[in-house]
């Protein structure tokens, strides 16, 4: 049986600003294990970035707060650890891709200082040789290590998150988190980037977080997938079910608007309305105002997660309290 | 980089030549008479027209410019109304103390140079750390301290301040002199306090803004991901990025500074260029005049070039662009060539 890398149980993560609450994260479990990957999709303000900060503990010092729930990695659980021991795994056993490589370089150092700089944080402590591991992660990303002493304007904005992905995968990590990896990248250089990402996966035997606001990115390289709405995990199964037979109302919707080249374009249905106010607690299931299938119970009863086989979906039509009408009209 | 650099201090001549036309007009529509004020009380109107046409003053406008910039040759038998003008750097003698004035100028500019430099290195040294405390502290009781104080600095002018100091350390606690003289160390601590509060404030408030932009930029983010502590993070990847709006704003101060100079130099006493140019403008010494103001743009003006200097070495994207403008420059004249 395949070992557990990563638990995340319950977690609820709020922005606490001056004059509200935002519920950014509202109970999530998640769980991947050692060598697999998880696709984390949802429309933007789903609370993805913040579920990965809340795993990194790069929430926001002064707002960003986990108020409930356990992040178990390797056994620990990282809400219980301190700055310390939270940056002896940041960049070594947990690693961070980020959406925008246009900026997320900084501009006065060399790329090669760059990634050298990860190493020698954890543990490479002679300098030439986290210089010569850096040249070798270059070359791994498939940029020349005669590049090492040039400045990130220099690199274009896909070879930029090359070098972004080869910090990341620096230290070897047993995770990696890739955050809307390749939204800001033009379309041609998204497909080699996800490749790369993928085969990299591969290559190291690393499990992977991939969060992305489209399901199509996510269908290419993941094998599990989480659908996330407004701080909710509305359902999680292995891709291929969830595309084949979506279990919630919103995992339709979203399958219905990734372009498909074999499905005429009528077939291109955006979901209607919009996702909540994040800083009110709703009665009933979050949903609702944009559900077609919903019924009046769905503005009293909150669903609770139902576990179907190895699925799991949030919706009151699994729970059997409203008849499951999707599935007729799939049918 | 040699290039640009030799092309940049080419380009300070035609800021001179019109900073001097400026400055040159303003003296010869200002009020007053030189040659009224060299001759005796007693010397009559002839003496006087005789006194001017000496001097050149009784030239037209233009011509007296041209005298400025290339030279005049006085019909009298003394030569210290001659000089070769503003191209050999020789504007004559003072009216008054009969000295070349650009010796005299030489002479007093170290003074002001070393109040300015103390009064920079002072600024300089509290600003930036303060800036830096107050940026990644927001809102904390030092960053308070430090918004209370710049706003204090900045609505302090340099002759009030160094008038209180005054009244304060000199007279009433008997600490620090009033007037300030180059060879003594303790009678410079007013003036370049004075001189340095305002400069303070500003860099202070400069570097903490600009701090608290560059600490929400995506790859600070990045530099904390890969488990940097948070110290470094600051001192390798905010700092530099922070600190290049502050060198341009410095590079501008040196002229505030040189400002400063003259009325904290006259409010102490301090004989350095300030006072050279306020006993130059109440006597009518227009060639001392002339050139203390034609001294202090070179130098405002190659400080600037310094500064831009400063910026290519921490920034490789401005660095790029000189490099990238040499380049042109070489491929048009190969162009050319052939
Ligand atoms: N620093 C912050 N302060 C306050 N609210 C925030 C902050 N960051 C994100 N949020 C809010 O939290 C919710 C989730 O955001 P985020 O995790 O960035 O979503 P996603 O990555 O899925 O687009 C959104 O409503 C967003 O506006
Ligand atoms: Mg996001």
């Amino acid at each position: 049986m395949e070992s557990l890398l990563l638990s995340i149980n319950n977690l609820t993560t709020q922005y606490i600003t001056d004059n509200n609450i935002i519920h950014a994260v509202n109970g999530i479990s998640l769980e991947l294990a050692r060598g697999g990957s998880i696709g984390l999709v949802g429309e933007s303000g789903a609370g993805k970035t913040t579920t990965a900060y809340s795993i990194m503990g790069l929430l926001p010092k002064l707002t960003g707060k986990i108020i409930k729930g356990s992040i178990l990695f390797e056994g620990k659980d990282l809400t219980l650890l301190s700055e310390e021991e939270m940056r002896d795994i940041r960049g070594s056993k947990i690693s961070m891709i980020f959406q925008d490589p246009m900026t997320s370089l900084n501009p006065i150092i060399t790329v090669g200082d760059q990634i050298a700089e990860v190493l020698e944080i954890h543990g490479t402590s002679n300098k030439n040789e986290a210089q010569k591991k850096a040249g070798d992660m270059l070359e791994m990303v498939g940029i020349p290590r005669g590049r090492m002493n040039e400045y990130p304007h220099q690199f274009s904005g896909g070879m930029k998150q090359r070098v972004i992905i080869a910090i990341a995968l620096a230290c070897n990590p047993e995770l990696l988190i890739a955050d809307e990896p390749t939204t800001a990248l033009d379309v041609t250089i998204q497909a080699q980037v996800l490749k790369m990402i993928k085969e990299l996966k591969n290559e190291l035997d690393t499990s992977l977080i991939l969060i992305s606001h489209n399901l199509g990115v996510v269908a290419q390289v993941c094998e599990n997938v989480a659908i996330m709405y407004a701080g909710r995990i509305v359902e999680f199964g292995a891709l291929r079910d969830v595309f084949s037979k979506p279990l919630h109302p919103y995992t339709e919707g979203l399958l219905n608007s990734i372009p498909r080249i074999e499905v005429e374009k009528e077939r291109l249905i955006p979901i209607r309305g919009m996702m909540p106010d994040p800083s009110i607690v709703p009665s009933g299931c979050i949903f609702k105002p944009r559900c077609p299938y919903a019924k009046e119970e769905c503005s009293v009863q909150a669903p609770i997660v139902s576990k179907i086989s190895d699925r799991r979906v949030m919706c009151l039509m699994h729970e059997g309290v409203i008849p499951n009408t999707m599935g007729a009209a799939n049918e | 980089m040699v290039k640009y650099i030799l092309r940049r201090l080419l380009m300070i001549i035609p800021v001179l030549l019109g900073v001097t036309f400026i400055v040159f007009s303003l003296t010869y529509i200002a009020p007053g008479d030189p040659a009224r004020m060299i001759l005796p009380q007693d010397a009559t109107e002839a003496d006087i027209a005789q006194m001017r046409h000496f001097m050149g003053l009784d030239e037209p406008f233009i011509k007296q410019y041209f005298h400025f910039l290339f030279g005049f040759k006085s019909p009298s038998d003394d030569s210290s109304f001659s000089y070769k003008g503003l191209l050999a750097l020789d504007l004559g003698r003072s009216y008054v103390s009969n000295r070349p004035v650009f010796r005299t100028i030489l002479e007093r500019f170290p003074n002001t140079a070393l109040l300015s430099l103390f009064a920079l290195l002072l600024s300089v040294l509290l600003s930036i750390p303060a800036g830096i405390i107050s940026a990644t502290h927001q809102y904390s009781v030092p960053d308070m301290i430090v918004s209370i104080l710049s706003l204090l600095g900045l609505s302090m002018p340099a002759f009030w301040l160094g008038m209180i100091l005054i009244w304060i350390f000199s007279v009433q606690l008997k600490i620090f002199p009033s007037l300030a003289n180059p060879n003594n160390l303790k009678s410079l601590v007013l003036p370049v306090i004075t001189l340095a509060t305002m400069n303070t404030a500003v860099q202070a408030r400069m570097t903490r803004s600009s701090m608290l932009e560059i600490i929400r930029q995506d790859y600070i983010r990045t530099a904390r991901a890969k488990g940097l502590e948070e110290k470094k993070v600051i001192r390798r990847h905010a700092l530099n990025n922070a600190l290049i709006p502050v060198v341009t704003v410095i590079g501008l101060q040196v002229g505030q500074l040189l400002v400063g100079a003259v009325l904290t130099e006259t409010v102490f006493s301090y004989p350095g260029i300030g006072t050279i140019m306020v006993d130059a403008i109440q006597r009518k010494d227009t060639p001392q005049i002339l050139a203390s103001v034609v001294f202090v743009a070179i130098v405002f003006a190659l400080v600037n070039l310094v500064v831009d200097i400063v910026y290519a070495f921490i920034d490789p994207r401005i660095r790029a662009q000189y490099e990238g403008i040499a380049k042109i420059k070489i491929n048009n004249s190969l162009g050319k060539s052939k």
